[in-house]
């Protein structure tokens, strides 16, 4: 009984520690802490032959995680990031998956392990890489700096808000890149 | 390194140890663990990302696709050696672009049709294992050094729709040898998020643990399965192995997240003495039907709740029939940090034609918190066979009983794929002495 | 005047007779020049046509390099860029890595889009309907590649290996095929076009040549024509200058012979005592006289023949009209009253001053008289006239005009009557004596002075010879007018 309770607070105190406010982006230590300073807007891009023009977080969220094989029009999601180091690549880990990289690794190890996970991101060098593998696959996803979008890609909206809205949530907090 | 080996109940230890154990121990790791906590923010503060964990990750990469390549000319010599030599023209790697492009394109014009070679790079292999030092307080019982498992999961896209998959598994086999085992054989169907369809063998979907954690022992937390989940050829009492059509996918239910999995197979082999797993041939007519529904809401992230239920039935020889069913709920929150694992089931046993059921009831608890590389974790589990259960020690041989006890542990991260692992279990049998048990696994991904 | 000479105007058959005269005048006269000017004229046609064939010739080679050899050219390129397109996006299926894979595309669609704009122009430049045709059956072609291109590159970045290489053996080969096939088209079309090309050029060449050819030995014979036609006309007018030379020297025997038989008959007579009353001497010496004058008005003549074949130069200043006329008909006084001729004259009022030399002037006038007087046998009566004529803006000149009634003269002995030594057949048959160097001499002093001596003349009617003579520059006091008639003078 001692033990259990002893547990008990301990899993309580954890717990505090742990648990996110609810509805707010998760502040995990180990990730880039927003910061005050003029910040340039992150667009979720898509092929242009893509039907999709809206997602909800939560439905990016899941494409992201890889938990979407299909679009409506029946091409394969193919997940696109780009190479670590980039705060492009950050702000998606800390927003949408809500993960450090490490567990960003192991989510997908461990989906394609288990079978959850068809097809695991692709890892791409550069915006203008992700852009043009965007451009040239059907059923591609990926982020790109606002300023880097361009007549070759579609940009979706998130919640029904586009990259200029106020409202818009990813969001890239004055890095250098 | 040396393990003082704690001894047995029947050595008893003094009270004041015995108290410092049971009380002061819990105290003290959970000061250890506060005190941690800081310096672990600390650590990860910043928005520093590990360099040379990237370094070693990309290092790993690059091994990993030469790895890849060299198993590939490996299948493409045998290829060759088997169907004779094949032309690939059109394929010529860049460092051919020398070739003038007359050349080339007289090549593609003249071979008639092009033939690309389409084997390479469809195989994607990601290899498993772990070593281990244990050593327990059992009688006759030695500590010992184990090589483990070597778990080769073996994948491959097929086509745009269809997968192979398969867990090619080296492990202990009789006495001290190795021996192989395709744990998972599986063609799968993807038609949408929907509906996946995979035929052969595969994990049964009872429960969570089943179908979380496979056979690779560096992605669990612990340094093993709770003995509620053990396979069955480690005394594992479900069946956790199933030879059939698996039918998967989601539920559109918005944010509730739910999901399905349908199963009908074999079953498990109800005569003594043979393969539980039914891979070839069912020992009789009735097929294992399993159900098995969760939801992933998007309110909480990480939380997966769930519910299974398995029937089947099985037929030991001399004895009457008798209907199985596990029913098996859990609730699971897995995020970054936190991990914990709850997990209830219970497994019923009628006999046909005999007004007495056979419950037996298990649980497990597991927790555990990141702090950098380190994850101190705790589990609690608990088993509770009725004697003269019909199944388990008759067919299978397995003594179950009354098992419970708590298993405390530390899992270290030395690098994104290898993982130390130390772990103290207590475990209390009924009418038996209690084990203690200590062991130190290396756990790691290839 | 009971008659007068018509006005002449080109509208009236005498116009064109005068017209036809002056062009038979100027083309006998300018013969040579005529020939080598037509020779010139045909050598510079045959030239300018030679030329042009070549510069022809020149232009197809240009158009033959510039449309097929180039055009060949740019074909060549495009096959090379749409194997490129095609050989890069097989690259992308020896690699997994996503990065390579997009450069790779990249590079496909950098390709196809040089072999799209070259299709683009091969459109715009075709000229012919096979041309057009297979253009845009290669635009079609290749549209129909670049798609199954870009379904295999999206099912390579997909990682759809197995399905990528499908679609590209069922579909891409065989669309690759025809856009191959049609590039071999085009090319064939360049190669035809530039075989016709050469073919043309070939047979423009050989025309060219030919033209040459025939052009230069006509020129050569025409140029042999000419200065054989040259030559006859020159020996011709040397026989014909020798025989006038030789009728001068005839006529001037004659001539010369007439007075001094007279002379030496005279002569005789006094000297042997013939004459011995003095009506009889007097007779006797005016005849020495007279023929020693006429004899010595002769060689005046001839003298003043050959002072004119020298460019004689005159001291020019202004004249009145009236004191030439009056100088010359005072010299012809003598003749006129023993001709029996008298003068008509009619002096329009108020005629400005001419520029000239008096006595040579008087002169050219006398001689026109004396030419009257010698062929009107039987009119006695010539008429002479002055006007001033300011029809012409840049040039005004005074017209003294001899008019007679005598025999006239010819339309085929008009343009040659300025000759020297020349006689009409016609008067030489009518036995009126004369040197033939009469006009001759007038035309070159009234020539020498800036001004010129035309004639207007009809056989069996008469002849008008009118010296044109220029104004002098600010005019002088006008001409009075001469009203008294003088013996051999007729006013109207």
């Amino acid at each position: 009984m001692r033990l259990l309770r002893a547990l008990l607070i301990w899993l309580a105190v954890v717990l505090l520690f742990d648990l996110p406010p609810h509805g707010s982006v998760e502040a995990t230590a180990g990730l880039p802490e927003r910061r005050n300073v003029p910040h340039e807007i992150l667009a979720i891009i898509v092929n242009r032959s893509n039907p999709v023009k809206n997602l909800t977080f939560e439905e990016l969220r899941k494409i992201f995680m890889g938990e979407r094989s299909r679009w409506p029009n029946g091409h394969r999601v193919i997940v696109t990031m780009m190479e670590p180091g980039h705060p492009e690549r950050e702000v998606m880990l800390r927003d949408v998956y809500r993960m450090t990289e490490k567990d960003y690794l192991d989510h997908f190890l461990k989906g394609t392990y288990t079978g959850d996970i068809p097809v695991s991101p692709k890892t791409l060098s550069s915006s203008d890489i992700l852009r043009k593998f965007v451009f040239n696959a059907p059923g591609a996803i990926g982020y790109l700096r606002a300023s880097d979008v361009d007549g070759s890609v579609k940009v979706v909206r998130i919640d029904g808000h586009l990259p200029d809205d106020l409202e818009y949530k990813l969001q890239i907090g004055g890095l250098g890149k | 390194m040396r393990f003082h080996i704690l001894h047995a109940a029947t050595s008893p230890v003094p009270l004041p140890v015995r108290t410092i154990v049971q009380g002061v121990f819990p105290l003290v790791l959970g000061i250890l663990i506060n005190t941690t906590t800081i310096q672990g923010q600390q650590i990860d503060s910043g928005g520093n990302v590990d360099r040379r964990t990237i370094q070693a990750l990309l290092q790993r990469i690059e091994q990993l696709e030469t790895a890849e390549k060299q198993l590939q000319e490996r299948v493409t010599q045998l290829e060759k050696v088997q169907h004779g030599p094949t032309q690939d023209s059109a394929t010529q790697s860049p460092a051919h672009v020398g070739i003038p492009s007359e050349t080339v394109a007289e090549g593609q014009s003249e071979a008639a049709p092009e033939k690309v070679d389409a084997n390479r790079n469809l195989l994607n292999i990601r290899g498993f294992g772990d070593y281990s030092f244990h050593g327990e307080n059992l009688k006759g019982t030695a500590s010992s050094f184990s090589l483990g498992q070597i778990d080769l999961f073996i994948t491959s896209d097929i086509s745009d729709r269809f997968r192979f998959l398969t867990d090619l598994v080296f492990e202990k086999g009789r006495g001290n040898n190795y021996e192989e085992d395709l744990e998972r054989v599986l063609l799968e169907y993807r038609y949408s998020d929907y509906f996946k369809l995979a035929v052969g063998r595969y994990h049964t979907a009872i429960g969570y643990y089943n179908l979380a954690f496979r056979h690779s022992r560096w992605w669990q937390t612990a340094t093993g399965r709770p003995f509620l989940f053990l396979f069955e050829d480690e005394g594992g009492i479900l069946p956790a192995h199933n030879v059939g059509v698996s039918a998967s996918g989601e539920i559109p239910s918005g944010k509730v997240g739910l999901h399905y999995i349908a199963e009908v197979g074999n079953g498990r082999a109800s005569t003594p003495g043979v393969q539980p797993v039914q891979n070839f041939v069912d020992s009789n007519h009735h097929k294992s039907v399993d159900l098995n529904f969760f939801s992933r809401p998007d309110a909480i992230p990480g939380l997966q709740v769930g519910f299974s239920v398995y029937r089947d039935v099985l037929s030991p020889p001399l004895s009457p029939r008798v209907g199985e069913t596990i029913l098996d709920t859990y609730a699971t929150l897995t995020r970054s940090k936190l991990e914990w694992l709850n997990e209830g089931l219970v497994i019923r046993h009628a006999p046909q034609g005999l007004p007495r059921v056979f419950n037996t009831p298990g649980f497990y608890t597991q927790i555990s918190e990141r702090f950098g590389s380190f994850r101190p974790y705790f589990r609690y589990q608990y088993v509770n066979a009725p004697d003269n259960e019909p199944i388990f020690l008759p067919v299978y041989n397995i003594s179950v009983g009354l098992r419970h006890g708590p298993s405390v542990g530390v899992r270290y991260d030395a690098s994104e794929s290898v993982a130390f692992k130390l772990q103290y279990d207590h475990t209390d049998l009924r009418r038996q002495q209690s084990i203690n048990a200590l062991a130190f696994q290396l756990a790691f991904a290839f | 005047m009971n008659r007068q000479t018509r006005p002449v105007t080109w509208r009236t058959p005498a116009g064109v007779l005068k017209a036809r005269a002056f062009s038979s005048r100027l083309f006998d006269e300018h013969r040579s020049a005529w020939l080598l000017l037509i020779v010139f004229g045909v050598e510079v046609g045959l030239g300018i046509l030679a030329m042009r064939d070549l510069l022809a010739t020149y232009d197809e080679v240009e158009s033959v390099c510039a449309g097929s050899v180039r055009g060949l050219r740019s074909i060549g390129e495009l096959q090379y860029e749409a194997q490129e397109a095609r050989r890069t996006t097989l690259y992308a299926l020896t690699t997994n890595d996503g990065n390579l894979q997009v450069e790779y595309a990249d590079q496909s669609r950098g390709a196809d889009r040089f072999v799209t704009e070259g299709i683009m122009q091969y459109l715009a430049q075709s000229r012919i309907p096979r041309e057009t045709e297979a253009g845009k059956r290669l635009a079609s072609d290749w549209d129909a590649y670049l798609k199954a291109r870009d379904d295999v590159l999206g099912l390579i970045l997909e990682g759809s290996i197995k399905e990528a290489v499908r679609v590209d053996l069922t579909l891409g080969v065989a669309l690759f095929d025809r856009v191959r096939q049609d590039l071999e088209e085009i090319k064939r079309l360049y190669d035809d076009q530039a075989s016709q090309h050469l073919v043309l050029v070939t047979s423009s060449s050989r025309r060219s040549v030919l033209k040459l050819i025939c052009g230069f030995g006509f020129a050569l014979l025409f140029a042999s024509a000419a200065i054989w036609a040259i030559q006859r006309n020159r020996m011709r007018n040397e026989v014909q200058l020798a025989k006038l030379q030789m009728d001068f020297v005839t006529s001037v025997s004659h001539e010369l012979r007439t007075p001094i038989t007279a002379i030496l008959c005279a002569s005789e007579n006094l000297r042997d005592g013939f004459a011995r009353r003095k009506e009889d001497l007097v007779e006797q010496g005016s005849i020495i006289v007279d023929q020693a004058a006429q004899l010595s008005g002769l060689v005046d003549q001839v003298l003043l023949f050959a002072a004119t074949r020298t460019e004689p130069r005159y001291p020019l200043r202004p004249l009145q009209v009236s004191e030439i006329i009056a100088s010359a008909l005072k010299n012809m006084a003598v003749l006129l009253e023993r001709s029996g001729f008298t003068v008509e004259q009619r002096i329009q009022q108020g005629l400005p001053q001419v520029v000239g030399d008096l006595q040579a002037i008087s002169k050219c006038l006398q001689n026109l008289i004396e030419n009257a007087v010698k062929y009107s046998p039987e009119e006695r009566q010539i008429g002479l006239s002055a006007r001033f004529d300011n029809s012409a803006t840049d040039k005004k000149e005074v017209q003294i005009s001899i008019q007679d009634r005598g025999f006239g003269i010819s339309s085929s002995d008009l343009s040659r009557i300025f000759e020297p030594f020349f006689r009409s057949p016609r008067v030489v048959a009518a036995q009126i004596h004369g040197t033939g160097l009469g006009l001759s001499i007038a035309k070159s002093i009234v020539e020498a002075v800036g001004g010129r001596l035309s004639v207007v003349s009809e056989a069996g009617v008469g002849s008008t010879f009118t010296l044109h003579l220029p104004v002098a520059e600010g005019d002088a006091q006008p001409d009075t007018v001469r009203s008294a008639a003088g013996p051999g003078e007729a006013t109207t």
